[in-house]
């Protein structure tokens, strides 16, 4: 009896062992697989050799296609962090404020990590499906018996395109934030329009918009990689494309958050 | 004698356990039409795609045109592949693209042509498969046999040497077929390139090889000449050429 017990304790303690060790070495599997694929691109740049119409094409598919989803998710975002400050300023009458919380909040945290994850979701989400579809039915294959090499065509595009369509999505989002906080200033806190931009203007959030870029940039950057890398790495027919998109979306939001993290500390100083 | 762009020396390739190729020793011959048969599974489209280094074997080297190519990287791998070309038997075609720009990629990429160029020469290969009048029109909107055609007239834009085929006639029907065939007969007498032919269709291969090759139990078990495959006495030939359900043949 004691025995049974012994060995189905021990086979639970070295089963989950086991558990643990399976996904730390499947974690350190996609880690070193999505940082090859980075070495892979940076090679695959130099020298820049882009393909014109590919890169067009994710530029038109990454970027314009966005601008509706990103300028929703601002102008709302902006609205939300007025109201949230709105208490704030209504109890002490601080005004001259609440155009320095919003635009403060919105350039450096806010506006970069949304943008982001809605990008993640819409875009990063899409290149994953495509790419595991490419893989699937041979696509990808087919370009490497033309003697092309997927990265170059493939990779470098999307990287490059969502590197640049994200930072200036973040621009265009910064702005829509910005003017959302600005009506919902006017026509809920009743606080005139005027006296947010004076704030937001006296404010000097230059170093904020500059830190919510840069942000941007390491967004972009590792949603394409993560995208791709899952993307490409598709096995297992429809199934596996759809397991890999969500893994896709997952870890590309963590390393939203991940990255965020790391440039706010550095940016701080710490 | 005809000297060999492919030769496979004993090439050996299992998928979880299972033996596909076992000790293959072959040679493919310049300017012949081969055709590589075998039943499903057999291991025909694994013994191609070892050809163009999309399959590394497990053991056995592979050399092109006298080069030892088993551990070449995929970069090295890249200048080969221009010149033996494979078109796999689905037809790969970039769904995102028309069927004139899946055709002119190769053209952009490899021959340095213009846009402009690219497309003006991907009419004629077009035009080569009957389907110049189709140029503007994405893979989703033509049937299974277009779509194979526009696949060979995009391999051939590479004008490779060789050109493999993997089930080029597999689904299509009698007239198509035929067509390809007529294509397959223009690459080898025409334009002088090696063909190798991945096939089941027996019509095909009677019509248009100069070699077989069957492949049964992961090895080489016939490899003649059409006349030498229809007179065999092996009963596992004959079975396959009669299409017995029932016979020596292990599925």
């Amino acid at each position: 009896m004691g025995g049974a017990v012994e060995k189905t304790l021990s086979r639970f303690t070295f089963g989950g062992v086991a558990s643990v060790g399976r996904a730390i070495l499947s974690a350190c599997n996609i880690v070193g697989g999505m940082g090859v694929l980075q070495y892979e691109i940076i090679r695959a740049m130099v020298p820049p050799d882009f393909d014109y119409d590919e890169t067009v094409r994710q530029f038109f598919k990454v970027g314009v296609k966005s601008i509706t989803v990103v300028v929703a998710t601002a102008l709302l975002t902006g609205a939300i962090m007025v109201i949230q400050s709105g208490g704030f300023v209504e109890s002490t009458g601080a005004t001259s404020l609440v155009g320095w919380a919003a635009g403060t909040a919105i350039l450096s945290e806010i506006g970069p990590v949304l943008i982001g994850l809605m990008f993640s979701g819409r875009v990063g989400a899409n290149n994953t499906a495509e790419l595991g579809a490419m893989v699937v039915t041979d696509q990808v294959n087919a370009l490497r018996v033309l003697g092309m090499d997927p990265v170059r065509y493939l990779v470098v595009p999307r990287f490059f395109s969502m590197i640049v369509m994200l930072v200036l999505l973040t621009c265009i989002g910064d702005v829509f934030a910005l003017v959302g906080g600005a009506v919902t200033c006017q026509i809920i806190l009743q606080i005139d329009m005027h006296v947010y931009w004076q704030s937001v203007i006296d404010s000097h959030l230059l170093d904020e918009l500059v830190m919510g870029l840069i942000k941007a940039v390491a967004f972009g950057g590792g949603i394409s990689v993560v995208s791709c890398y899952f993307g490409l790495t598709v096995k297992g027919g429809a199934e596996g494309v759809g397991r890999a998109v969500n893994n896709s979306v997952v870890t590309a939001a963590i390393s939203i958050f991940v990255v965020n993290f790391l440039v706010s500390t550095l940016w701080m100083g710490w | 004698m005809v000297p060999a762009v492919i030769e496979y020396r004993e090439i050996s390739k299992s998928f979880g356990g299972i033996r596909v190729l076992d000790g293959i020793d072959l040679t493919i011959n310049d300017g012949e039409v081969t055709y590589i048969i075998g039943t499903s599974g057999v291991g025909k489209s694994v013994l191609v795609k070892h050809a163009v280094g999309l399959l590394k074997p497990d053991s056995g080297r592979i050399l092109i045109d006298g080069d030892d190519v088993t551990d070449y990287s995929e970069a090295q791998w890249r200048p080969v592949r221009t010149r033996y070309v494979l078109v796999f038997q689905h037809s790969t075609l970039f769904d995102s693209m028309t069927l004139r720009e899946n055709v002119a990629l190769p053209l952009r990429k490899h021959g340095g042509l213009s846009r402009h160029e690219s497309y003006r020469k991907a009419r004629d290969f077009l035009e080569m498969v009957q389907m110049a009048d189709k140029g503007d029109k994405m893979p989703a909107d033509v049937g299974p046999p277009e779509r194979k055609r526009v696949s060979i007239a995009r391999a051939l834009t590479l004008a490779p040497e060789c050109a493999i085929l993997d089930e080029p006639t597999t689904g299509l029907d009698i007239i198509a077929s035929a067509n390809v065939d007529r294509m397959i007969d223009h690459l080898a007498r025409v334009l002088n390139k090696t063909v190798i032919v991945v096939s089941h269709d027996l019509r095909s291969i009677f019509g248009v090889a100069d070699r077989i090759i069957f492949l049964y139990k992961g090895r080489v078990r016939l490899d003649g000449p059409p006349e030498a495959f229809r007179s065999s006495d092996d009963p596992v030939v004959k079975q396959f050429i009669r299409g017995e359900p029932t016979g020596p043949m292990e599925m």
